[in-house]
Parts: structure tokens; sequence; C-alpha cells
């Protein structure tokens, strides 16, 4: 019983370790969600005559649609905006804010080239990949995986047909 | 009897407890040693494509063929890429071999691979020539590959999907030319891999490799055009170690394409191919006197 208290024991003692390592462990975390500045996607979308591009700046004619900085959320946010009351709890998150409130990883693998503006090019629209501005507020759109990618490019999404052998798209 | 069995069970639960925990963790454990264009020892490559071209490997056979043009598993396509390189022009240098190494961000190898001659250079200096993969139109290759990952395209290119292969390594040994190679260190880890070009993404161990004709090249520039609306003829691009070259010796274009350079080269030329690969009718070809 002796050998067996001790055996658990340095098990104990390794599972310690490796949850200390998982919590404490400062991952570099990219997500497009800053948790201190409550924005909406719906709310700056069309009933303000913003479309995508005008934060997401590449989108239409980039390789890459790049994240707002703070400095664009300024343009407009200097001043308040309406009288509702949580606009003063989102002019202080957005004081506090870095240059770069969002940023975000490629969830592209390295080998694969995307190109934006070849599919807004080809009438194509955000919503087709990104969903509706209040699916991607609610973060429930479904991630586009390779076969959306195919499934599109044979044809079967209501576009026109485009490319599929391999080295279209990677390299 | 049944006490220690409870026993077992439960330090068997701990431990692939922890070890689910530990595959969870979002950092990875052994983080990848990797130069980038701004840190990397260029010297170190340099040093390597020397030690590489003393080898002095013996020289392929060439055979005269027809000059390449369009296939006809792929009706209708615009563009088919290929090479020629000039063998009376071609002085030995070896600037291709670096330039290409610096284009694909191809890792040197440890001492014990360069002892094996498992070098990853894309291009090989067999007897003074440089000799790179032919990209076959019909290629043999292709056709062993369990996965898909070593597929044609249409424009030329005999293409590798890195991220579909698994090693298995049937291309290399079904390959006529040799001119594949395979990932068998961790080049990463050994800290001889460096992303000099960001355009191109690095290797796994266990990925087979080969040259690609600079497809990352032919991609953005084709995209480019695309956007522009126009017809895509890939007109302005030119392969790493093309452009390399000190003697203007090896020459990228489009076959089907009149005015490309590449069809300008070969007028009036002698056409010749590896003669290994000579019946799969490559794409990359090599000039020697007149006709």
């Amino acid at each position: 019983m002796k050998g067996f208290a001790v055996i658990g024991g340095i098990a104990c003692f390794v599972v310690a370790l490796i949850v200390a390592d998982f919590l404490f462990t400062p991952a570099e975390e990219y997500s497009p969600v800053n948790r201190d500045i409550p924005f909406s996607h719906a709310l700056h979308g069309a009933n303000i005559g913003l479309d995508c591009t005008h934060c997401h700046s590449g989108a239409r004619s980039g390789s890459s649609a790049f994240f707002p900085s703070k400095a664009d959320c300024m343009d407009c946010h200097r001043l308040p905006l309406t009288e509702k009351p949580g606009i003063a709890k989102l002019d202080s998150a957005l004081r506090k804010a870095g240059g770069e409130p969002w940023r975000i990883e490629s969830a592209f693998p390295s080998d694969v080239v995307f190109h934006h503006g070849i599919h807004v090019h080809a009438g194509i629209s955000c919503e087709s990949c990104h969903g509706s501005p209040e699916e991607i507020d609610r973060g429930r759109h479904a991630p586009v995986r390779m076969e959306d990618c195919l499934a599109c490019h044979r044809g079967e999404r209501g576009f026109p047909k485009a490319g599929t052998d391999c080295a279209r798209c990677h390299r | 009897m049944d006490e220690s069995r409870r026993n077992f069970v439960k330090l068997m639960g701990l431990l692939f407890g922890g070890l689910a925990l530990g595959g969870c963790r979002r950092t990875e454990l052994a983080p990848g040693n990797v130069a980038t264009a701004e840190n990397a020892d260029v010297a170190l490559w340099k040093a390597e494509v020397r030690e590489a071209m003393g080898r002095s490997l013996p020289a392929e056979d060439f055979v005269p063929v027809a000059v390449p043009g369009a296939r006809a598993k792929f009706p209708g396509e615009k563009n088919r890429f290929g090479m020629a390189i000039d063998l009376d022009l071609c002085n030995h240098c070896g600037e291709c071999i670096l330039a290409c190494m610096l284009e694909n961000n191809i890792p040197r190898v440890s001492a014990d691979g360069a002892s094996k001659g498992r070098y990853m250079h894309w291009i090989e200096m067999r007897g003074g020539i440089p000799v790179m993969c032919s990209q076959c139109g019909d290629a043999p290759c292709e056709r062993v590959c369990p996965t898909g990952a070593a597929v044609a395209s249409p424009d030329g290119p005999s293409a590798m999907v890195y991220s579909r292969c698994i090693g298995s390594r049937f291309c290399a040994a079904n390959c006529p030319s040799r001119t594949r190679k395979f990932n068998y260190e961790d080049s990463r880890a050994l800290g001889l891999a460096a992303k000099f070009n960001p355009e191109v993404p690095l290797r796994e161990r266990g990925v087979m490799e080969k040259c690609s004709l600079c497809v990352q090249r032919l991609q953005n520039d084709r995209l480019r055009v695309r956007m522009t609306g126009g017809d895509w003829r890939g007109k302005t691009v030119q392969s790493a170690c093309s452009a390399a070259c000190p003697a203007h010796a090896i020459v990228f274009g489009n076959w089907l394409d009149p005015e490309s350079p590449l069809s300008l080269a070969v007028r009036g030329r002698g056409v010749y191919a590896l003669k290994s690969v000579a019946k799969w009718d490559p794409s990359v070809v090599y000039l020697m006197g007149k006709v």
C-alpha cells in the first residue's frame, strides 16, 4: 500500500504540474473578440451605411482583410454618438484599449493561399463565408472548411465555377 | 487483488487525464527554431551549396525532344509554364541553387544528413549541369501517390500539396530523374530552417518536396492579373533561379504563348531533355547548339 501511496503522490504531482502549466502559461491568444469593447457588427452595418470594407480594409481588393485600429474607431467615436446609457461604458473601454484592439491570426494553413479580393471580384459577398452580422456577433457561424471551398469552386453554391486544381490554392 | 486493480485504474485515469490536459495546451511544447530573412545567416546556406556542389555528381544523359506543347489531359488550357536551361551559356556557378533555397525556404541538413547526401536542394549540379524536377506532362510520380499530394496542375507545374503528403516516398521511388527531396529531418527543431520568403510555407518532417516552378510567383501574378480582369498568360513571371542566373542561361516562360521569352529562346535551338524523363513530356528542357 505504501508503494501505491508514493506512486499516487508522484502521479498527483505530475498532474498538478501539467494543470499549472495549462492554467498559467500566457497563451498568445489572437481572438477577433475583444472582451472589453462591446462591439456589435449589427449596429455598424447597413443601418449606418457602412460596408464591411470600411473597417476591414483590404477585403475588397487585397489578399487579406484587416482589422481596424483604435484610430479607425475614434474617427467616429470621438464624440458621443447617441444618448444611450451604454455609450459611457463604451467610451471608457475605447479609451483604455490599445492601438490595435483586435488581432487575429489567419486560420488558413500556411500552404493555402486565399485572396479576398478575387472572391469579391467574382461577386461573392462577405456573408457567403462569414455569415450575417448577427451571426458574427453571436460567434455562431460555422467555420469555412475545405469542402466548402471545393463545393463552391465546383459551382454547387450558386456562384460561377472556379478552378479546382490543387495548385490553384495550395503552394 | 481487487484493491490493486482499483488503484491501477485510478492511476491510469490520472495519467490519461493529465495527458489529455497536456494535449489541450494552447502553445506548442517545443517552439520551432526558425530564423527569418532578417536574422538568418545566408553564409551558412552558401556554404552548404558549395559543399553539395563539391560532391561532383555524375552528369545526366540528354536526348533531343520536341518543344513542349499543349497536353491532351488539359484541353483548352492556355498556359503551360516551363523552363529552358541554355547549356551553352551556363557557367556552372550554382547561383541558381542558392536563389532557389532562399526563395523556397529550403532548409539545410545536419552533418549526418549531408554525409548521406540528403541535401534538400531542389536544384542539383550533376556534372556541372543544374538539374531540377522536369515537371513532366505525364508524370510517373503523380501516378503512384497514394493521397493525391503529387498532382498535375493544368498550367504546367507538377504540384505538391504538402498538407496531403503522408511521406510514403512512392513518388521519389518512381521519379526517373531523382529530383524529389524528402524531409528526413525536423529542420525546424534542429534550427536548420529559415523563413526567408514569407510567401512559402515551411515543410514538416516526413514530407516530400521538389521544384515547384515557383508556384507562389505564378499564383500571385495570376491573382494580380485576374483582379484587373485581364487574360492571364504569366508574362511577367520569372522563377527565382532564372532571375538569379548571372549568365541568363535559365529562361522561364509559357510554352503555349508564342510571345513568351521561353518560346523565343528555343527558336532555332537544339532542345534536349533528361534522358530519364524524356518520354514523360517534360516542361523543363535544355538547350544546346543550333539546328
